[in-house]
């Protein structure tokens, strides 16, 4: 007795052949959409480590804004991108001194005496080529 | 019949192949939090999700916090006896306390013994002042003053490790001198770290890195990319604190190791020009001058962290005859003329 017949053959081939068409579809649609999460940037604003802000880091012009929770602390966004710590009442203003985010060597900037953490994230996968983490 | 056996046959093999095709499962995420250590803590790790990375982060940040708490020495909290607790008590009355106290106290005194007694804990009250100083400075630049020598010297009488008296049976701490006030600031944050760090490893956490204030602890290495064993080592970058805008001085490849840095640029005031750095000689009671910088790279964190501090207050040969006579501890020295002087271990690990 036959194990398949050439009409099985033929099926069997075809359900591998959509199989690896769909998963083909899959793989390029899932890169193509890390590319756009890697491109959009975001920042999160924690305050007493939590997360009390979160926005896309787009803007047609730049703006400012504070927290309800710290109005004396001033955030600006830019319109070539980024963010930065603009104004603040803490008195070794370091988190100023940070500069504008993403910086080369940092994703975070902090205001320890205000207990507000400022970071940038994009959702995508970071290079294996970049640095995990900063000394001071 | 038979010929729908075959199909369900094959449809079940593609299934069964299908997960290995997807691109590995772990993923990368951070997490950040301020007040531990009055510091800033960081947590970088790969999971399989959002919500397992998130379980360890606060596992981490609730043994850390247990850790702050205990070895703070400027606030009480409901309910515990901690570090301001004994100090309170110097003089008065021996004070129950925390195994981890007692831990963290005994390793203290092991290390006062081996960095030839530079890393001092009973050296709280000529840290204290020059604290005020600091922090009156910081807030008032125009009228920032040194500490008066005299008031450094009638301290510097009261710094004598040998008068913590440490009972482990009772687990009970004692100043024998009123005027003593213990200050583990060089040692307590790499400590913990380190314990946590330990603890997290027998859970079976694996790729993870831990800074606390700088203190950097990393659990294994990166997760291994596809068909590979080997897990590929962290790369951290040493900040390059003569030009903020330069990026690195030097970055290093760590796998299952720490990193401390103390530097005479992280906390400091200035008087009359002159930056006064919190990096405090026992000897002479003064800022250290000898470096910019100095780098420790070795399993233990807690090891790290005093010997940064130890080092960063002797002269280049005892440093380097110290550090030479370690096994698994490299060094890195950074002069105040830019030029770095580092181990042949920890040569090796820098990144071209």
């Amino acid at each position: 007795m036959e194990f398949a017949k050439k009409s099985d053959l033929l099926l069997i081939v075809a359900i591998i052949a959509i199989c690896l068409l769909l998963w083909g579809i899959y793989a390029t649609n899932n890169a193509y959409n890390q590319d756009e999460e890697r491109t959009s940037l975001y920042a999160e604003i924690y305050y007493k480590n939590e997360l009390v802000k979160r926005i896309p880091l787009k803007t047609d012009s730049d703006y400012t804004f504070s927290l309800e929770e710290k109005p004396n602390v001033v955030f600006q966004v830019y319109s070539s991108g980024g963010i930065a710590f603009i104004e603040s009442d803490c008195p070794d203003k370091v988190c100023i001194k940070t500069g504008k985010l993403p910086h080369p060597t940092h994703k975070e900037a902090v205001c320890l005496p205000n207990s507000l953490v400022l970071k940038v994230i994009s959702e995508g996968d970071s290079s294996s080529d970049d640095i995990d983490i900063h000394i001071k | 019949m038979k010929r729908f056996s075959l199909i369900c046959l094959c449809l079940a093999l593609v299934l069964l192949l299908m997960p290995g095709c997807s691109s590995s499962g772990l993923k990368r995420y951070s997490a950040e939090f301020v007040e531990l250590f009055d510091t800033f803590t960081q947590i970088i790790g790969y999971a399989n999700s959002k919500a397992e990375f998130t379980a360890h982060a606060e596992e981490i940040y609730n043994q850390l916090k247990a850790f702050h708490q205990l070895y703070d020495i400027y606030n009480n909290y409901n309910d515990i006896n901690n570090l301001k607790t004994i100090n309170d008590n110097a003089g008065i009355m021996p004070v129950k306390v925390d195994a981890k106290i007692i831990d963290l106290l005994l390793y203290a005194k092991e290390i006062y013994t081996l960095t030839n007694e530079k890393c001092n804990i009973a050296m709280g009250s000529v840290l204290s002042i020059w604290h005020d100083y600091r922090t009156d400075g910081i807030n008032d630049p125009e009228n920032a003053k040194l500490p008066p020598t005299s008031e450094l010297i009638d301290a510097s009488a009261h710094t004598d490790i040998d008068k913590i008296i440490i009972d482990t049976e009772n687990s009970t701490v004692y100043l024998d001198d009123p005027f003593m006030r213990i200050d583990v600031g060089a040692v307590a944050k790499g400590y913990a770290t380190e314990i946590v760090a330990l603890a997290m490893t027998e859970k079976g956490v694996d790729h993870m890195l831990l800074s606390v204030g700088g203190n950097i602890r990393a659990i294994g290495g990166k997760p291994p990319e596809a068909d590979q064993d080997e897990s590929p080592p962290w790369k951290v970058g040493i900040r390059d604190p003569f030009d903020d805008n330069k990026g690195n001085i030097v970055s290093l490849k760590i796998n299952n190791k720490s990193v401390v840095t103390s530097g005479d640029y992280e906390r400091y005031y200035i008087v009359d020009g002159e930056k006064q750095h919190h990096i405090i000689d026992p000897n002479t009671l003064m800022p250290a001058p000898f470096f910019t910088s100095v780098t420790i790279v070795c399993p233990h964190s807690g090891l790290a962290d005093s010997l940064s501090t130890a080092i960063f207050c002797m002269d280049y040969e005892e440093g380097r005859a110290l550090i030479e006579s370690l096994e698994d501890v490299e060094a890195m020295w950074l002069m105040h003329d830019q030029t770095m002087v580092y181990t042949d271990g920890f040569e090796d690990m820098i990144l071209p």
